[in-house]
């Protein structure tokens, strides 16, 4: 990242802290002015919708742009191939113009022009592997993935986005994923890239962005290497299918098949133990995904109860947990049991309530009823009031 | 029948709960008592509202009209939501409603495109005209001001949504559902732009865009040439200017 941009965001960092800290009573007015002076932003940081707004519309230009051209020149792969390497060259060096510009870095643009550039860029050399050097496809999918695995990784550590640093990951486990020993390799780079990235959580000399990327790494790596060990993708050979076209599959042993049941358990548990250990949100809200995907896959093999049992009896016990956690943090001295606390930790709880709608919304909601029809002979149907989702 | 009575007594369970954790009633946002309560709120009205499936489908109580289940879940959800000062059940309310209305809100295609469009898009429009209307009562009348939020971002999508699948879906006369498009998401736009509500502005934008669209394609529509996008793009660069403008506009109020 540029020095001035690591500037601005450090800075703008120290201001929202100081937001969050007014928000809950913990300063007053005044010092929070005085942090605003001291820390200084030049830049011009509008609400998330008119980021996201702003990213649409660049995004809707740049690609009404391409297809101009693109259905202008005909549609000769030579051309779109020059086509997109030009493109990619334009949006990168528009991103790197808009991010040295205080009033243009923080509005949505840099990030839908780094993230088409990248694209397009991926695009030109896949053309130019399948078309011009005629590579095989399963070569040119291996040169792609790496490629994408390097762009997003650069893009990320220039423009600072976690969102890039994710699609690196992607790419880079999907790449592992195709060659032999993809278990090993996948438990082996995942827990390696989550314990060197958890290292760089708290690097000061790192920028805001950068540490945020690092969170997502861990998180990569924490996923990556459960997937692998997994028995349910251990099973359904997940992994394997990445791999190359006519690639052998073996029948797992039963020994490892038991060891893979055993390890779906552990890295769970391990997992929500490193996230109590660490105090990290993230890592702790991991590991209860994890748990509960465990949970899922011992449904899955022994059939204790139906599925709508077992989900509902780990949700209410966490619900149960929860309010007994919160009940004890609240009586305890100071309202703190090992630097856990059930205060609010100058989060935007409004704004996380308002989050918390549409993923409700969207997994309860009943599917829409169909339209009556004359002569309905009452068929059943398929129910589902308020996400109860269910045939009878 | 052992699950359902499982079902029943787990919702009973769960709304006995909140009802003794409740903070009385006021019109206006009440803080949640502990950390659980709006999970468990959820999962109470959710276990009724498959229980009440279920019975329905056991039982055929309303027989060919089985969809009017959805109305009874909606309305039980819609007083839930205002009984408990719950934003995320007054959200699952309105798109149980508008699920009982054949409309399904969500981002996936074809919900206002597909089985009998016309019909759809009038309850769409209905629906979303009805929700736009309680979200200014809210406020106007200080009752649940804090619901205006989910009932105009609901109303606004199924509002916008209906005319912009109207606009591109209709074959003869989607010039008129553009005209009817672009006087309302003119009107959301300019509201929006007074009351500093950067959202319904941003839905506003986007309808604009997507039914002028149609405008720019359709004489173009048997020809290969890349006119159309070309002009596709500088509308957005329109767009765009306007955008930055009026968000200028709005911090300097």
């Amino acid at each position: 990242m540029r020095p001035d941009s690591v500037a601005w965001e450090r800075a703008a960092e120290v201001r929202e802290a100081a937001q969050g800290w007014r928000r809950v009573g913990a300063i007053d007015a005044p010092t929070e002015q005085a942090i605003r002076e001291a820390y200084p932003d030049p830049c011009l940081t509008p609400s998330a919708v008119w980021r996201a707004l702003t990213a649409c519309m660049v995004t809707a230009i740049m690609l009404c742009t391409f297809g101009a051209f693109s259905v202008g020149t005909g549609t000769n792969p030579a051309v779109l191939e020059i086509l997109c390497f030009l493109f990619a060259g334009a949006s990168l060096v528009a991103t790197e113009l808009l991010e040295a510009s205080p009033r243009g870095a923080r509005r949505g643009a840099a990030g839908a022009t780094s993230f088409w550039g990248i694209l397009f860029l991926l695009a030109g050399f896949s053309l130019f592997l399948l078309e011009t050097t005629r590579v095989r496809y399963d070569n040119a999918a291996d040169m792609v993935l790496i490629a994408s695995s390097l762009a997003w990784a650069v893009g990320s550590w220039r423009w600072g986005s976690p969102l890039f640093a994710a699609l690196s990951a992607i790419s880079l486990f999907l790449f592992l994923g195709r060659l032999p020993h993809e278990r090993v390799l996948w438990v082996l780079i995942g827990a390696a890239l989550a314990g060197l990235a958890a290292r760089r959580l708290d690097e000061v000399s790192w920028a805001p962005s950068h540490r945020r990327g690092a969170a997502i790494l861990v998180v990569a790596g924490i996923l990556a290497a459960y997937a692998a060990v997994n028995v349910y993708s251990f099973d359904e050979h997940l992994l394997e299918d990445l791999g190359r076209f006519g690639a052998a599959r073996v029948a797992p042993s039963p020994s490892l098949f038991v060891l893979s049941a055993l390890a779906t358990a552990v890295v769970a548990l391990a997992v929500l133990i490193w996230g109590v250990g660490s105090r990290r949100t993230f890592v702790l809200d991991i590991g209860i995904a994890l748990l509960a995907l465990s949970l899922v896959t011992l449904r899955h093999y022994a059939h204790l109860a139906p599925l709508w049992v077992v989900l509902t009896l780990a949700g209410a016990g966490l619900v149960l947990l929860a309010l007994a956690v919160e009940r004890m943090l609240r009586r305890a001295a100071g309202a703190e049991i090992a630097g856990f606390t059930a205060d609010p930790l100058f989060a935007d709880e409004r704004r996380q309530q308002a989050l918390q709608i549409v993923p409700v919304v969207a997994a309860f909601t009943a599917p829409a009823a169909v339209p009556e029809e004359k002569g309905f002979a009452g068929r059943g149907g398929r129910f589902g009031g308020g996400g109860a989702e269910e045939k009878f | 029948m052992g699950h359902c009575r499982r079902d029943r007594l787990a919702a009973a369970a769960c709304l006995v709960w909140v009802i003794r954790r409740v903070a009385p009633f006021s019109w206006g946002e009440a803080r949640s008592p502990n950390v659980a309560f709006d999970y468990v709120l959820l999962l109470g009205l959710l276990l009724f509202a498959s229980d009440l499936a279920y019975v329905e489908v056991e039982f055929t109580l309303l027989g060919p009209k089985w969809p009017h289940h959805l109305l009874v879940v909606g309305v039980v959800y819609l007083l839930g939501a205002y009984l408990w000062d719950s934003r995320t059940i007054l959200g699952l309310a309105l798109t149980t409603l508008a699920a009982w209305r054949g409309v399904s809100i969500s981002l996936l295609p074809g919900s206002l495109w597909a089985g009998d469009a016309g019909n759809l898009r009038a309850n769409a429009l209905a629906l979303g005209a009805l929700y736009v209307a309680a979200a200014a009562l809210s406020v106007r009348l200080k009752r649940k001001a804090h619901f205006e939020e989910v009932f105009a971002n609901a109303g606004l999508l199924l509002l916008l949504g209906a005319l912009v699948a109207g606009v591109v879906d209709s074959e003869l006369n989607w010039g008129v559902w553009l005209a009817v498009l672009l006087v309302v998401a003119g009107l959301v736009m300019w509201l929006s732009f007074h009351l500093g509500r950067s959202l319904y502005f941003a839905q506003g934008v986007i309808a604009v865009y997507v039914g002028l669209l149609r405008l720019l394609f359709e004489p173009f529509y048997s020809q290969e040439t890349g006119l159309p996008f070309f002009l596709a793009a500088l509308l957005g660069l329109g767009v765009l200017a306007l955008i930055f403008a009026a968000h200028r506009r709005m911090r300097e109020r």
